[in-house]
């Protein structure tokens, strides 16, 4: 047994390695690359907010709402946002293939064309929130002394062999117009990795394995700030280690604090199921 | 309080407290880096209430548990020290890191539990404000946690504790 003296050693000796960290330049291990691109997301989304600066949708050329978080305003049901696919077909070839067989999805402008053709008529989006593009941050980010560095300092890391995390993100609205923030990811995790919800310890996170060596879980989470907030989250990780991570809200931002759209995700777990597994990936 | 002015006196303790939460600078890097372009976003408010950086903890301790799958993927490994002491330095040393290593494999509603008590100070219903559960759930938390860090409290070792931060 050890006591509390050990505990507290143990806390001061990770405060060591935070002040031995803040003399350093912010830069994630190579190993951990893959998080920066989230991180630039965010810090891109905050830029938009803070200063109305629209960013690109996933074609590059329609302005997303001014000033609006990702899901603050409907997004346009533009015919460019949907292709006439149905869910029910998608489901009847939920047979995930083999990541051999997946082209792999390389920048956002590529995660979003094929999310079109996957998401088929069941829902339209838009994309406020991408990793990747832009090689600066667009928002206040700061050094470990505090120091604030603004957009042309400071550097995306290089996309890993997958052409990093892509990510994209914003506002979704299902074919029965419900609208709520999502964001989709695909990444390479090691071969063999499960797949887990965000929070392994809740009740509604459930993890099994497909018939192809693919593990899935599902799961939702009850958000901060709003009594009705809630995220569902679907995670599927290919044998290999190929993973598509989804998450959709009733929020504007499924990470929460922000505002509820609607008293339900435009769509559900099994349509987020759907979605993942489909062979149009 | 100047936003700027903040962080510049904040930001040291700030990457104290995410490093303790998350075991891994780089993780604490990026998750008081997030944290706080959020908190730049609504500063108008955050810099009115009677304690902002509280409410700037809090929002660390959220965005650790909340989604973010990096946390939940990558924390059972905490960093490695690479400096090797020597000795009765080395056994204590061992000691250290082997909790460094028994924190990192806690779950992140166990973890933030065991900070929030240990570090932060507060209590019970203080946890269970921060956290978002009744107060048995904490006892249960840290219960728990205790167990699994193989740690004895005693009144003694809580005032060494309490001396030392």
């Amino acid at each position: 047994m050890s006591d509390l003296r050990t505990l507290s050693d143990a806390f001061r000796e990770l405060e060591r390695r935070a002040d031995e960290r803040a003399e350093q330049p912010q830069r994630a291990p190579a190993r951990h690359r893959g998080t920066a691109p989230l991180v630039a997301a965010t810090v891109v989304a905050v830029a938009a907010l803070a200063t109305g600066t629209a960013l690109l949708t996933r074609d590059g050329n329609t302005p997303a709402p001014a000033g609006g978080a990702a899901g603050s305003q409907h997004p346009t049901h533009s015919s460019g946002h949907a292709v006439t696919k149905t869910p029910e077909k998608h489901r009847a070839k939920h047979h995930a293939k083999a990541t051999d067989d997946i082209v792999v999805p390389k920048t956002p402008d590529d995660l979003a064309a094929k999310f079109k053709v996957v998401l088929g008529d069941l829902a339209t989006f838009t994309v406020t929130q991408r990793s990747g593009g832009a090689n600066k941050a667009t928002a206040p980010i700061f050094t470990p002394s505090g120091k604030r560095i603004h957009q042309r300092d400071l550097p995306i890391p290089t996309p890993n062999k997958l052409g990093g995390d892509t990510f994209i993100g914003g506002a979704l609205t299902s074919s029965d117009t419900v609208t709520g923030g999502y964001d989709l990811q695909i990444l390479q995790t090691a071969p063999g990795d499960k797949a887990m919800c965000d929070d392994p310890d809740l009740s509604t996170c459930s993890v099994t394995e497909l018939a192809d060596g693919s593990s899935l879980a599902l799961g939702h989470e009850p958000l901060d700030g709003a009594p009705d907030g809630v995220t569902y989250e679907v995670d599927l990780v290919h044998p290999d280690g190929v993973e598509l991570l989804m998450h959709v809200s009733n929020e504007s931002d499924p990470k929460g604090e922000s505002r509820v759209l609607a008293p339900k995700p435009p769509l559900t777990l099994d349509q987020m199921k759907a979605v993942v597994t489909s062979d149009e990936w | 309080m100047d936003f700027t002015d903040y962080v510049a006196g904040q930001r040291p303790a700030l990457m104290r407290f995410a490093t303790i939460l998350t075991s891994q600078t780089w993780l604490a890097d990026d998750l008081v880096s997030d944290v706080l372009g959020r908190a730049f976003e609504r500063w108008d408010r955050i810099s009115l209430m009677a304690e902002p950086n509280a409410y700037v903890r809090r929002m660390i301790v959220n965005e650790y548990l909340s989604w973010r799958r990096r946390l939940a993927r990558t924390v059972p490994r905490a960093d490695v020290e690479p400096n090797l002491p020597v000795g009765d330095a080395a056994a204590q040393h061992a000691e250290r890191d082997a909790m460094i290593g028994r924190l990192a494999q806690l779950s992140k509603r166990q973890r933030a539990a065991v900070v929030l008590r240990f570090y932060v100070g507060l209590d019970d219903a203080g946890i269970a404000d921060y956290l978002g559960c009744a107060e048995g759930t904490v006892r249960s938390l840290i219960s728990r946690a205790l167990t699994a860090l193989r740690l004895d409290t005693t009144p003694i070792a809580y005032a060494n504790l309490e001396t030392q931060s």
